[in-house]
């Protein structure tokens, strides 16, 4: 049982940053390398308030702050440099942050990370970390269903169709990028609080290339501006590797074939992507 | 001389990204996609090499070996990448490199293990150079480095296919126009290059230990020279970058009495990477053009 409650609690943990990075990789078009930081970012704030005697709320608004905060920088970005420029800037970010985690032991506590964060009493138990996450997924597919439907989710396919006449609209695709990427900072940041609260542990590992290629997976698997897209693709692709624990395998390979699985699924699904797109004169 | 033997000791690190960061250069100037995957090429390929060892085979056969699975690498790597080149989907290309990279290291790690291990067995005496000393495996890099980057050199600026290959990175509808076949001339490159990957990959095993992610801690510095000397710009920006990236963090941490641990050098290979691009976006050796 509680496997099966922990591994609802993974997928509804993913649901929100998924839903956030659908809008801006799926539907606004923005290929943002970068969201493994804010995850952990967010995480590594909480903890380390926690830590120093900060109380329990201002540390949720320090971590989601500082989480907004990086949102904000990668928007910044996203308006100054190209969509190449800006996919290596996050692809190198990664790196940047991976190495500053690791030789920032003083504050980070380096690869050993920090240990022993204690959840909230009114997540004591498994089934109600699983409903909290399951409330928080239902209000982020709520509000990307809202937005899909109105003058932003339109504004979000006319950035990815075409910028020149989304501008020409009078509707500003620098800002429409922005705001969708703290929306998905947001959304970011709040999973990885919880997430850091269902392991009770953090270490450099807690969010890295593995995490960059599951969300890759959900996001290519649901292209389709659709809510159930995305809860479908989430489902997916959380629960497949799962079908590994029953197969005779020594524990040592399965966390590899787990990632294996999950790079075959992406580079099948980025090929199917890629037929998909208009295609230039082909030499 | 403990700053040369500093020095010295950092060039070898610098060749091996200097190495992969030509590889980069030349495959994104025919693709305009960051081929991300060659660390774990070089790794495949330096797997090879050990297993053949392992396996009892000479040096002749396991150069055959190392051909062989090259060459299969290329292939798949350039198959898998060829459609969206050609249609310029490069963003996608990118995540493709780099699904495939990873890819082949989490195979590596359930074929071989993830525990380190010893390329080979015999043990070679270190060179002296007056109170400098390089173990063998420092010697071969550098020796290796250079005629290679030289080698390189020369196919690009004085042959025949060195101009196809300028050519195509410069104006591939061009190119083809004038009868140059850009998609064979792009097969022979990756072939080349991840030859070139597979040595880099086998001298870094032979420097440290041999691990599935032996590659990627190169990759990394690599792709950042590649981005810090200009991508579109001249192949002696890259190189520059990638002995400027490596020698430079070495240099400060070991020079700072113990101020800095080695844990802080890649922190400083970012540090120092922000720092060129702020000063030179658009390579270290490239110029803008007069504004008006």
């Amino acid at each position: 049982m509680n496997y099966l409650l922990s591994q609802l609690f993974r997928t509804f943990n993913w649901l929100a940053p998924a839903t956030g990075l659908h809008l801006v990789i799926g539907v606004a078009g923005i290929l943002f390398a970068a969201f493994p930081v804010i995850f952990s970012l967010a995480a590594y704030t909480f903890a380390i308030a926690v830590r120093a005697g900060v109380p329990f709320w201002p540390a949720i608004l320090l971590a989601l702050g500082l989480a907004l905060l990086a949102g904000g920088f990668f928007a910044l970005l996203f308006v100054r440099l190209s969509a190449d420029s800006f996919l290596v800037f996050t692809f190198a970010a990664l790196l940047a942050y991976d190495a500053l985690l690791k030789s920032w032991t003083s504050v980070t506590g380096g690869t050993l990370g920090i240990a022993g964060i204690v959840r909230p009493e009114w997540l004591a138990t498994d089934a109600r970390l699983a409903l909290a996450g399951g409330i928080l997924a239902a209000v982020v597919l709520v509000a990307e269903y809202l937005i899909l439907r109105g003058p932003a989710g339109r504004a979000l396919h006319g950035l990815k169709e075409n910028p020149v006449l989304l501008a020409a609209s009078g509707v500003s695709p620098a800002r429409t990028g922005s705001v969708v990427l703290l929306w998905a900072a947001f959304c970011l940041g709040v999973s990885g609080i919880f997430y850091l609260w269902y392991l009770q542990f953090l270490s450099p590992g807690f969010s890295d290339w593995h995490d960059l290629v599951v969300g890759l997976s959900i996001i290519f698997l649901a292209l389709r501006p659709r809510v159930w897209a995305i809860v479908l693709a989430t489902f997916v692709v959380t629960w497949l590797p799962e079908l590994l624990r029953f197969l005779p395998l020594p524990t040592a390979v399965l966390g590899h074939l787990r990632v294996l699985i999950y790079l075959v699924l992406l580079i099948v699904l980025l090929l199917r992507h890629s037929a998909r797109l208009p295609t230039q004169r082909a030499v | 001389m403990h700053f040369l033997q500093i020095l010295l000791t950092s060039f070898v690190f610098g060749t091996q990204v200097m190495l992969l960061a030509v590889a980069l250069h030349t495959t994104y100037a025919v693709s305009r996609i960051f081929q991300l995957a060659f660390g774990a090429v070089g790794t495949a390929l330096a797997y090879a090499v050990w297993a053949g060892g392992q396996a009892g085979f000479g040096w002749f056969s396991n150069f055959i070996l190392f051909l062989i699975l090259a060459g299969g690498l290329a292939a798949a790597h350039f198959y898998l990448l060829e459609k969206v080149t050609v249609h310029h989907h490069t963003l996608i290309g990118t995540l493709l490199s780099f699904a495939f990279g990873m890819g082949l290291e989490a195979l590596l790690a359930i074929i071989f293990g993830a525990d380190g291990k010893q390329l080979t067995a015999e043990t070679f005496a270190p060179w002296h150079f007056g109170e400098l000393t390089l173990p063998f495996s420092g010697v071969l890099t550098l020796a290796f480095g250079g005629v290679l980057a030289t080698g390189f050199v020369f196919i690009l600026e004085y042959t025949q296919a060195g101009r196809q290959l300028r050519a195509v990175a410069e104006n591939t509808a061009l190119a083809t126009g004038q009868g140059v076949q850009a998609r064979r001339v792009r097969l022979i490159i990756f072939g080349v290059v991840t030859l070139l990957a597979g040595a880099t990959g086998w001298l870094r095993a032979w420097d440290t230990l041999l691990t599935p992610n032996l590659g990627f801690n190169l990759i990394t510095v690599a792709f950042i020279a590649l981005v810090v000397g200009g991508p579109r710009a001249r192949l002696s920006g890259t190189v520059a970058a990638a002995y400027l990236l490596t020698v430079v963090p070495d240099l400060t941490v070991s020079l700072t009495s113990g101020d800095l641990s080695t844990s802080w050098k890649p922190v400083l290979v970012f540090g120092l990477a922000a720092v060129l691009l702020l000063l030179r976006p658009n390579g270290i050796f490239t110029r803008t053009q007069r504004a008006v």
